[in-house]
Formats: structure tokens, C-alpha cells, sequence
């Protein structure tokens, strides 16, 4: 049996945090694509025809 | 915790602590959400009806994808906050840097898949949270607690997705049926009123969705906060410390009180005790059931109103005096020797009445000046404005409709006849505008009008029928090539006093 605040350090003991350039590197390319998930969204309703909707 | 919480203990422990959430939290959250959901419904209005939708589509998902950071950062911030409503002292800081890069790389593979896995939804919202509490390993602690009791998360996601559609028909309706009932009841008539059926559209349904959206997130939110709270806990024992620093708050807050409390039970001034008693007896919410008090009834239909107003100012007379006389009183301990003080407080005393009586005698004096004035002014006819019959945009809330009769007439006798039509087209919607049976837009067409008169005069079918005719007759010689003469043009005067006689 051992404590709580060791069992918790025990846990995290082993666990190095990621590089901030690593994290820089993925968070530029998370947001290129979330750029072109809205980008290919936008796209595909411009391609709705507008008489779909009603219009004259 | 000992137990597993279940589905409904999580949601509504969620739903109080988002009650109990404090107002920066819930500032955090809508600093990032209603911007990022405003945007979007601008995209999608955009991309579905401009004409330029795919040059705009570059720039416009650039601002999107911009937003969606933004909105995901702000969110982290307040799932931390409502973790440290539960964990005081959780969060370490210096890491918003980490946290924005952290949302950028991870939120848009959350975008890219939908799929409503409890694990992923988890896992997604979690690692929001541990990273904005500053958790040296946010994935891996985010991929432990999303795992944790499975069939849990299955039943609140149901449960929430139940209530998503719920919230979002309900914004639907509302959206649909308030603009015709805010016309039908109050008359109040904007552009969603005027849109009618069309008003069912894509955007609209945007709209409740973005409201559903809006209602349900914080509630996910707090749902996955306490889902990590008591998943932490296990190892931590958090909840535990939490449930104890509760009671240990509560026991101090009850040994604080108890001697204060018998303190003041011990000192009770039985006078001060019979007079608090008899307010709060008297008070409104306990008088309603209380027999009246015996006593001998008031003669007369006066006489109780009269007694009743002659206490009054006399318990007002009493306060004043009691009031007046607590403050000049003179109070020994503070009152300097006269000799020694250049302004006694008998001089300041008289000094202030000096003061007020100059005061209530100049106001007096403004009053008895300003009920007599120097110059009496004359009334000033108000002058007809130039009206143009030929402008398409008028409309005729411009004149009274005995004015435009009288255009009609001038025009008549200057052998203008389609001029003279149209100056008594617009006397009989001057009348009927009057009467509040249409309400004038220069947008609104004679068909819209029609429409607008069958449904506001029910009653009398016989004037919307009358005014069906007249609007096609005016029509057909203001936008077509009809020739029209005299007689014509006196019928269709006639026809306003046939209106006239039948709404009489």
C-alpha cells in the first residue's frame, strides 16, 4: 500500500513533455488543415446550384 | 469515490456545476464560441448564396480555421475554470502558449471526425482540459480518463443527443412561428414576417442548429470536467479531499456562528423583539390569511379613508419632528467650548437653515417664472410638402387622406387622370392605414396589401373584395397601357366612399 501524492508522482515520474517546436510544427499543420476542411466545405455548398434553394 | 457515478449523477452534477460556474468561466466560453459560431453562419450564408462564393471561399475558411483556434483555446480556459470550481488549486501556469499550439495540432482531427465514438469525443475534450490545467503529459492522462467507463459516457452522450434535437426543434419553431405571432398580436411586422413561408431556408436551419450548439457544448463540457474529476480521483483521492475541505468549511462556519448566536439570544431587547415581531407579521406575504382585527367598524363611506390618511400624515408629521430633533440635538461629548471655536454649532445651525430657506425660495421663484411666459407663441401652420405623383417610392403616410383627395381633384381638373388614380390609390391606403387595416411599407406590393386586408378585416370581406378590384383597376393604368377617363376616375373615388360607408 502506498500513498496517494506517491502513487500520483509515481505516475507522472516517467512522463517527458513533447518539444515546443514539435508542438509548433504540429499545431501549424492542424491549422492548415482546418483551413482546408472549411476550405473543401465552403467549396462543395458553392456548388450547390442556386435554384435548389428557390431562386429565380 | 467509492462507486462508479452513473449517467445521471454525472449530468446532474454537470448541469450544477454549471450553475454554480463562476461568470468569468462562462465569459471565457462565449468569448470563444460566439464569434467562432457568428462566422460560420456568415460562411455558410455566404458559400450558399453569393454569386462570388468560391472566390470568397479562400479567405473566408482562412478566418474560419482562425476562428475555430480561437474558440477551441477559450474553451480549454473554461473547462479549466469549472475543473478548478471542483479542484481549487489544480491548474500551473505559464503553459497558453503550449495551449494554443496544442489546440491547433489536435482540434482539427476532431473536425475530421465526427463520429460520435464516446472514446473520441472524450479524448478530444479531455486533452483541452488537462493542457489548459497545465498537466505535464495532457495526451496520455487525456487517453486514460477517455477509456474510463465506456458504457457511461454511451448513455450521456444519448441522453445529450436527445436533448440536442430537442433544443434544436424547439429553436426551429421559434425561429419560424415568433416573427407571425409578434405580427398577428402586437402588429409589429419586421422582415422575417414579411418573408412568410421562406423563411424556412438553410440558414435558418444554421441558426437553431448554432443555438442547439450553443446550449449543449458547456453542458459536454462539464460533463467530461467531472468525468476527469472522479477519473483522477481514483488514484488522487481529489474527491475525497474536496468532500473534506467541504465539511471542514461548513464545521468552521458553524463553530463561528453558534457563539455569536447564543451571544445575541442572551442580549435580546424584549422591546426591540415585540417590534421586529410586529413587522414581520405585518408584512404582505403573512397578512393575506389574517382575520381582521376587532374593533369598532369606521361610519360612513369617508370616514376610514379620512381616518386612515389623517394617521398617515400624522405618523409622517411624527417621524419628521423625531428626525429633525435627533439632529439638532446638541451632543456633549462633540460639541467643541464656544469660546475657544470660531463657528459655533449654533451659528452653522442657523447658517444651513439660511441656506435651505434661499434655496426653497429661488426654486419657488424659477417655478412662478417659468408658468408665465414672455412671449406667447403662435400657432404656425404646418405647410403640405411637394409631392411628386410620379415617384415610384412614395408613399402615402406622406398626407392625411382628405390631402391626397384634394391632389386628386387638383390633378383631375388638370386632365391628368392616371396622376389623379394614383393620389386616390394612395387616399384609400392613407384610409385604411388609419383605420390600422395595413400597415404602409414603400416595399410592400398592392398584392401584399390585399392579403394584409383580408386577414386584418375578417369581418368585413366586402372591403378587401372592394379593394381587390380598385388595386387591379390602378394597376393595370399605373404599371400597364390602360387608358382611363373621367368616369373611371369617379368610380373609383366612389369606391372610397363605398369603404367608407361599410366600415361605418
Amino acid at each position: 500500500m502506498i500513498c496517494a501524492s506517491c502513487a500520483a508522482s509515481r505516475g507522472t515520474e516517467s512522463q517527458q513533455p513533447r518539444s515546443a517546436a514539435g508542438w509548433v510544427a504540429a499545431g501549424a499543420a492542424g491549422f492548415l488543415l482546418a483551413w482546408l476542411a472549411f476550405y473543401y466545405l465552403g467549396l462543395a455548398l458553392a456548388r450547390i446550384p442556386a435554384d435548389f434553394f428557390g431562386a429565380v | 469515490m467509492s462507486r462508479q457515478p452513473t449517467a445521471s449523477d454525472i449530468l446532474e452534477e454537470a448541469v450544477n456545476l454549471l450553475r454554480r460556474a463562476p461568470a468569468a468561466a462562462l465569459v471565457a466560453y462565449l468569448t470563444g464560441a460566439v464569434p467562432f459560431i457568428v462566422a460560420l453562419l456568415f460562411f455558410l450564408n455566404d458559400m450558399l448564396h453569393s454569386p462570388f462564393a468560391a472566390a470568397q471561399a479562400l479567405t473566408g475558411s482562412l478566418a474560419l480555421a482562425a476562428l475555430f483556434v480561437w474558440k477551441n483555446v477559450w474553451q480549454a480556459i473554461f473547462a479549466a475554470r469549472l475543473f478548478q470550481t471542483l479542484s481549487p488549486g489544480a491548474a500551473r501556469s505559464g503553459r497558453l502558449w503550449r495551449l494554443v499550439w496544442m489546440e491547433a495540432a489536435l482540434q482539427p482531427v476532431n473536425l475530421l471526425l465526427p463520429l460520435p465514438f464516446p472514446w473520441a469525443v472524450a479524448f478530444f475534450r479531455n486533452v483541452s482540459l488537462f493542457a489548459a490545467l497545465g498537466v505535464a503529459d495532457p495526451l496520455r492522462s487525456a487517453a486514460r480518463q477517455a477509456v474510463l467507463w465506456t458504457r457511461q459516457n454511451w448513455t450521456i452522450l444519448f441522453f445529450i443527443t436527445i436533448a440536442a434535437l430537442v433544443i434544436f426543434l424547439n429553436a426551429l419553431v421559434a425561429i419560424i412561428v415568433l416573427p407571425g405571432l409578434t405580427r398577428s398580436f402586437l402588429g409589429i411586422e419586421g422582415e422575417f414576417a414579411r418573408a412568410g413561408n421562406h423563411i424556412f431556408n438553410a440558414g435558418t436551419i444554421a441558426a437553431a442548429a448554432a443555438l442547439a450548439w450553443l446550449a449543449i457544448d458547456p453542458l459536454l463540457d462539464a460533463v467530461y470536467v467531472l468525468r476527469c474529476f472522479y477519473g483522477e480521483s481514483i488514484k488522487t483521492g481529489e474527491d475525497l479531499r474536496a468532500a473534506l475541505r467541504r465539511a471542514v468549511a461548513a464545521l468552521v462556519l458553524l463553530i463561528a456562528i453558534f457563539p455569536a448566536a447564543r451571544a445575541q439570544t442572551g442580549s435580546i431587547d424584549p422591546a426591540q423583539l415585540g417590534r421586529s415581531i410586529d413587522q414581520v407579521v405585518h408584512r404582505r406575504e403573512f397578512t393575506w390569511r389574517a382575520p381582521q382585527a376587532a374593533g369598532p367598524e369606521p361610519e360612513g363611506r369617508w370616514v376610514g379613508w379620512v381616518r386612515a390618511a389623517g394617521d398617515l400624515a400624522h405618523r409622517g408629521w411624527d417621524y419628521l419632528k423625531r428626525v429633525i430633533e435627533e439632529w439638532l440635538r446638541q451632543n456633549p461629548q462633540k460639541e467643541a467650548p464656544g469660546k475657544g471655536s470660531p463657528v459655533t454649532r449654533h451659528m452653522l445651525e442657523t447658517l444651513i437653515a439660511l441656506v435651505i430657506a434661499l434655496i426653497v425660495g429661488a426654486a419657488v421663484t424659477f417655478y412662478l417664472r417659468r408658468r408665465k411666459p414672455a412671449v406667447a407663441a403662435k400657432p404656425v401652420a404646418a405647410a403640405t410638402p411637394a409631392i411628386d405623383l410620379t415617384d415610384h417610392s412614395l408613399t402615402s403616410d406622406r398626407m392625411p387622406e382628405a390631402g391626397w383627395q384634394e391632389l386628386a381633384s387638383e390633378w383631375m381638373a388638370k386632365g391628368e387622370l392616371r396622376l389623379a388614380m394614383r393620389a386616390l390609390y394612395l387616399a384609400k391606403l392613407s384610409f385604411l392605414a388609419g383605420r390600422g387595416l395595413v400597415s404602409i411599407r414603400s416595399s410592400k406590393s398592392g398584392l401584399e396589401y390585399r392579403r394584409e386586408l383580408e386577414r386584418r378585416a375578417r369581418s368585413k370581406p366586402e372591403i378587401s373584395a372592394l379593394f381587390a378590384e380598385n388595386n387591379a383597376q390602378f394597376e393595370a393604368v399605373w404599371y400597364g397601357f390602360h387608358q382611363t377617363d373621367v368616369e373611371a376616375v369617379s368610380e373609383f373615388s366612389e369606391a372610397l366612399t363605398r369603404m367608407k360607408a361599410s366600415l361605418e
